[in-house]
């Protein structure tokens, strides 16, 4: 009698064990999940503020340098062309472009030191490069946040928790080729120079 | 690294508890001086008492204690928009919510730190020099540094314990300041007035005084010192954390490089908070330390890079298996943030002698990291 007792007692113990467990790998991949896709939103926010800075940048830059029409069309181009994507690879292909495109007229209006000198060019650059900034680290903060979701979804036993209530994977956001936030490291030791500055 | 994290939020409290000691011990000691028999009975329960009061108004009003002591004022946040937006931006590196108010220390030294109020409310505070004198990417590197020791839960910690180690010194020194008045008189007398009885008895006087007046006059420093201990380590996780959020070591190491060769001066209470102790102080790990894990960093492998500083950094986990942040992919380490500087002087690139180029800010001096020559 007593060693049935012992035995149900210790399997019930054991169940509510397991139940625990699963309790909190299911919330933690609840979290995890909710993460990455917070992380996900947040790089919108930060691509259409860069979006929104363009036409004040495209104008500023015009007022000094109206004969660089091209380049200033194709970042045009590239914005609008951005803003039309529907699907998910479409849109980080032409967010890719647009960030080409916003480096090359960086680099044109290095050569004019009027349009330099102008307070609401600068204030504009620095806008720029914040924006730039926050989509880099908010894109780093979403691929680290799969990241981790990933391992937790994949690594036993979670994988067994994850697989039963269908926890899909994540896109990680990877760089195009061409991308400005591609370029290696600045510090180079002999040989040539790799500085690359975007 | 995050587990190491964990441990210095337990180590906190027991640190926390250790300065409480010292407080009940330096009330207990100066009053024992004082009023001599009296020191259990009153010195004691008014050390507690002290440190009960002080952890509580330490807890809500020690940020901005310290603050004042440092001439922080709050900044304007148009004035200074290139600190809000790296703040906001690494925000987002960081996955932090609350963006800390900022503030300004009129000063052309270079230093941070950061604060943690009531309501987990935080606060950076900068001085002027770092605002002007530095690149924007540096300027980057050390508010990642502060915002670390922020996510760490250094900070919350740190300005608990800055304001407690300074009622130890306040304690302590009332207690030789009544030693140095008139109540002296009647110390010097009582000690060996008694003592004057049989031999065994007094030697233990003898031994008792020394050991209050070693605790009177020991009690700051050694909460000073206590600081080492607990500090230094943390002042390398929050250089790998800003080092995870930014991705940008060279920033950093320039820094610092920066921060070494320019001599400033500040109040010792602030120390344990400060980026970086220019001159010798025993709150930070050497500045030279620092500087060589940085530059032992950039010249290996990006795989291999973090794990061999880290290595290097907690020389206490050797041999030991190491964690390293689970979100730091090789393909990561690649991403780079575009850095253009914008609004800020434009550095020059120089090539040292050994190969390595560096960027020097125009009018300052630079000594190469890889091979220490100077560059100007």
């Amino acid at each position: 009698m007593v060693a049935v007792i012992a035995g149900v007692g210790f399997l019930a113990v054991v169940a509510l064990l397991a139940l625990a467990g699963l309790v909190l790998v299911y919330n933690a991949l609840v979290r995890m999940r909710n993460q990455v896709r917070n992380g996900w939103s947040q790089i919108d926010v930060q691509l259409k503020r860069r979006a929104d800075l363009i036409p004040n940048l495209v104008s500023t830059v015009q007022g000094y340098a109206g004969h660089e029409s091209e380049t200033l069309e194709k970042v045009i181009q590239a914005r609008n062309h951005a803003g039309n994507q529907k699907s998910t690879e479409g849109r980080m292909e032409a967010e890719g472009l647009l960030s080409q495109a916003l480096v090359n007229l960086m680099a044109v209006s290095e050569r004019y030191p009027e349009l330099k000198a102008d307070q609401n060019f600068r204030e504009l650059q620095e806008e720029l490069t914040s924006t730039e900034n926050r989509i880099a680290f908010s894109r780093q903060f979403y691929n680290d946040s799969v990241m981790n979701y990933h391992n937790l979804r994949e690594s036993f036993p979670s994988n067994i928790v994850a697989g039963a209530f269908s926890f899909q994977e994540e896109p990680l956001w990877r760089l195009a080729e061409g991308d400005a936030a591609y370029t290696a490291p600045v510090v180079a030791f002999g040989g040539a120079s790799s500085a690359q500055r975007g | 690294m995050f587990e190491q994290v964990r441990r210095n939020r337990r180590a906190s409290q027991g640190f926390v508890l250790v300065l409480g000691l010292l407080l009940v011990l330096a009330a207990g000691a100066a009053v024992e001086l004082v009023l001599p028999g009296s020191g259990a009975i009153l010195g004691l329960p008014l050390g507690a008492v002290a440190f009960a009061f002080y952890a509580y108004r330490a807890r809500r009003h020690g940020d901005a204690w310290l603050r004042d002591l440092a001439g922080a004022l709050p900044a304007d946040a148009v004035a200074e928009k290139t600190l809000s937006n790296i703040v906001e931006e690494l925000m987002l590196a960081f996955g932090m919510s609350e963006v800390p108010d900022l503030y300004v220390i009129e000063d052309q030294g270079l230093n941070a730190f950061a604060t943690e109020g009531p309501r987990g409310k935080s606060a950076l505070v900068v001085t002027r020099g770092l605002l002007k004198s530095v690149s924007r990417s540096e300027l980057q590197a050390a508010v990642a540094h502060e915002l670390a020791h922020i996510k760490h839960g250094d900070t919350r910690f740190l300005t608990l314990a800055c304001a407690l180690a300074s009622a130890v010194t306040l304690v302590a020194s009332l207690g030789k300041h009544g030693l140095r008045s008139g109540v002296r008189t009647e110390a010097r007398v009582a000690f060996p007035g008694r003592v004057r009885g049989s031999g065994n008895a007094g030697a233990l006087m003898y031994l008792k005084l020394a050991v209050l007046l070693l605790v009177l006059y020991g009690a700051s420093r050694l909460a000073r010192l206590l600081f080492h201990g607990i500090s230094a380590e943390r002042e390398y996780l929050a250089d790998a954390g800003a080092i995870i959020a930014t991705r940008d070591p060279e920033a950093l190491l320039a820094l610092l490089l920066r921060v070494e060769s320019t001599p400033s001066a500040y109040p010792s209470g602030l120390m344990p908070l400060m980026l970086a102790a220019p001159n010798f102080d025993v709150t930070h790990p050497p500045l030279r330390r620092r500087i060589q894990i940085l530059s032992d960093l950039l010249r290996l492998p990006p795989s291999a890079e973090l794990q061999t500083a880290y290595a290097t950094a907690y020389r206490r986990n050797r041999g030991r298996t190491m964690r390293l942040a689970p979100a730091t992919p090789p393909v990561e380490l690649a991403f780079r943030s575009p850095r253009t500087d914008a609004g800020l002087d434009d550095p020059a690139r120089k090539r040292c002698g050994c190969g390595l180029e560096c960027e020097v800010m125009p009018g300052a001096a630079l000594r190469c990291p890889h091979c220490r020559a100077s560059l100007t």
